[in-house]
Order: C-alpha cells, then structure tokens, then sequence
C-alpha cells in the first residue's frame, strides 16, 4: 500500500514538476517578447531592448503586393530609432498583445499573438524563437494586418 | 495519520487530474484542427510535397522549389549559436545530387493554424519509428499557393 502510494505520489510530483517546467519556458518566452517587441518596439520605443530580445540574424517576412518582402532587425531598430527622435514615443494608442497559442519544445518556439491597438486588432503575428545559452531570442516573424 | 493520508491522497488526484486535463486539452485542439479546412489541407500539401517528400522520401529539386519561397530558411541553432541556411541550398544540392536523404520518413501533423494569408504548422517527424524532429514551420500563400518562408526545430534526443 505506502510502496503504491509512494510510487502514485511520485507521478503526481513529476507532473507538477513538468507543468511548472513548462510555465517557467512559457514566462520566459512572453517576457522577452514583452520586452523586445511590445514595449521595444510598440509601446516605449527602447533600441537596446530589440537587441536583447531579437537575435541579430532576425528576419520580418511581410507580404507587399504579393512578394516576399524582408526586414532585418537592424532596418527595424533604425525605424523605432527615427521614431524616437520625431518624438513619437509614447504612441497615443498603447498596443497589447493577447496570445491565443504558445507551443515550446525544447529549445524552440512558436508564439502566436493577436496584436491591438487600443481595442482594434490590427495584426496577427506569427513568431518563431529560439533558447540560446543567454535565454530566449525572437529569430522570425511573418504577420498579416487586419 | 489516517486524516494526513486523505489530504495527500487529494492532492496526488488532483494533481493527475490536472495533469489529465492538460493532455486532453491537446487532444481537443487536434480534434479542431482535424475539421476540414480547404488551407490547412493546402498548407499540409505543400508541407509534404516540398519538405517530406522533397527532401528527405523523393530527394527532388523541383519539389523543394514549389514549395519553399527563395527567400525562405532553416534556423538551425548549433552549439549555441544561430546557423541561417536558406532553404534553397537543398534545391541546388539536389539539384547536382538528386535522391532521397532519408527514405521512409514519416509525418504528423500537431497543430495547423491559419489567418488569411498567413499559416503555421507544427510537424512531427518520424525516421525508423524513432521521433527524430519536431518542427515549427511558418508559411506565406501567394498568388502560386502556400510556400514555407521559415522553419525552426528541435532535435530530440536519441539514444
């Protein structure tokens, strides 16, 4: 009976374990685009924290009049940089970011958000990240405007 | 002691209980996913023909180039750091040597997800019945169909 519960207990404990393991990636991953991306890019306009948060071989994949166009995070962080200093920083309408789904395996990552402005979604953005030895860095984003 | 017993009992249920609920909870989202959806189907079609069959069951050039985008890479992370390869340095590695890289692999699809023009999928990939990958594939339809721009993956650990 206690070698049973023992063992049950153990499960139980491995479960916990795994969930809070999961949580934790799940945390780490949101904060970094919270960082880099919401606030970074959106919402205070920081340069430095896109390049904490953006690996530098980063690419933005969009889609104008049906080619492939793409952004390197160095052509981005000039954009937020020119922002900056015309005084656009903060924005009047705050961006937020809702994400309907976060899948991690291992060291990789897909993060989907719905991005607002004020209470209007104007993007979905599709995000692949990847865990490198100093934490989690976004590698790529295609999107699509509402 | 018998009290102590019940309070641990209750914890270890719910505690699998949850653990219970999350797996189900997976298992509703493949169901979701396995409606018939015109664009998942589409995605997985290009999935399979340029990548799966493309690459490692055909080993077909003209395949990879339908269904990847020239500007479309890999990301491979090694040994910490970020190796870029664009996806079409298998077109011309095929193209100079064509054949299978790893004949017999197999497929499953987690997860697909679609907004307009913009998708994701996530693939399972099986070699000898062994789970060799897991990959996160993002993908662009343009006026030709569904093409891969980006894939990032993990490599599970074998022994």
């Amino acid at each position: 009976m206690i070698r049973k519960l023992v063992l049950v207990l153990f499960v139980a404990f491995a479960c916990t374990l795994w969930a809070a393991d999961s949580d934790t990636e799940k945390a780490a991953v949101i904060k970094v685009i919270e960082d880099a991306y919401l606030n970074g890019v959106n919402n205070i306009g920081d340069p430095e924290a896109m390049k904490k948060g953006f690996h530098e071989d980063f690419s933005l994949k969009g889609i104008i009049d049906g080619k492939l166009v793409v952004l390197t995070i160095s052509e981005w962080i000039e954009i937020v940089t020119k922002n900056r200093a015309e005084g656009k920083y903060p924005p009047e309408l705050k961006t937020r970011f809702e994400y309907p789904m976060v899948d991690i395996t291992g060291n990789t990552a897909v993060v989907k958000i719905n991005n607002f402005r004020g209470d209007k979604q104007i993007f979905t953005d599709y995000l692949l990240l990847l865990k490198f030895p100093d934490g989690w860095k976004i590698t790529d984003k295609i999107f699509i405007r509402h | 002691m018998k009290k102590r017993l019940i309070v641990l009992s209750f914890l270890i249920f719910s505690g699998l209980f949850y653990g219970l609920s999350c797996a189900q909870k997976d298992n509703i989202s493949i169901d979701i996913n396995a409606e018939i959806n015109p664009e998942k189907e589409a995605i997985k079609k290009t999935i399979v023909n340029a990548y799966i069959n493309g690459i490692f069951n055909k080993g077909d050039a003209s395949l990879v180039k339908k269904g990847c985008h020239p500007d479309s890479n890999v990301l491979i992370l090694a040994q910490g750091n970020l190796i870029k390869t664009p996806a079409y340095s298998y077109v011309e590695r095929l193209e100079k040597n064509p054949g299978p890289l790893r004949a017999g692999t197999t497929y499953e699809f987690t997860d697909i997800h679609v907004t307009g023009y913009a998708g994701l999928a996530i693939v399972e990939i099986f070699q000898e019945d062994k789970h060799i990958y897991t990959d996160y594939i993002s993908l662009y339809k343009f006026d030709d169909g569904w093409k891969m721009v980006a894939k990032v993956f993990y490599s599970h650990p074998q022994n």
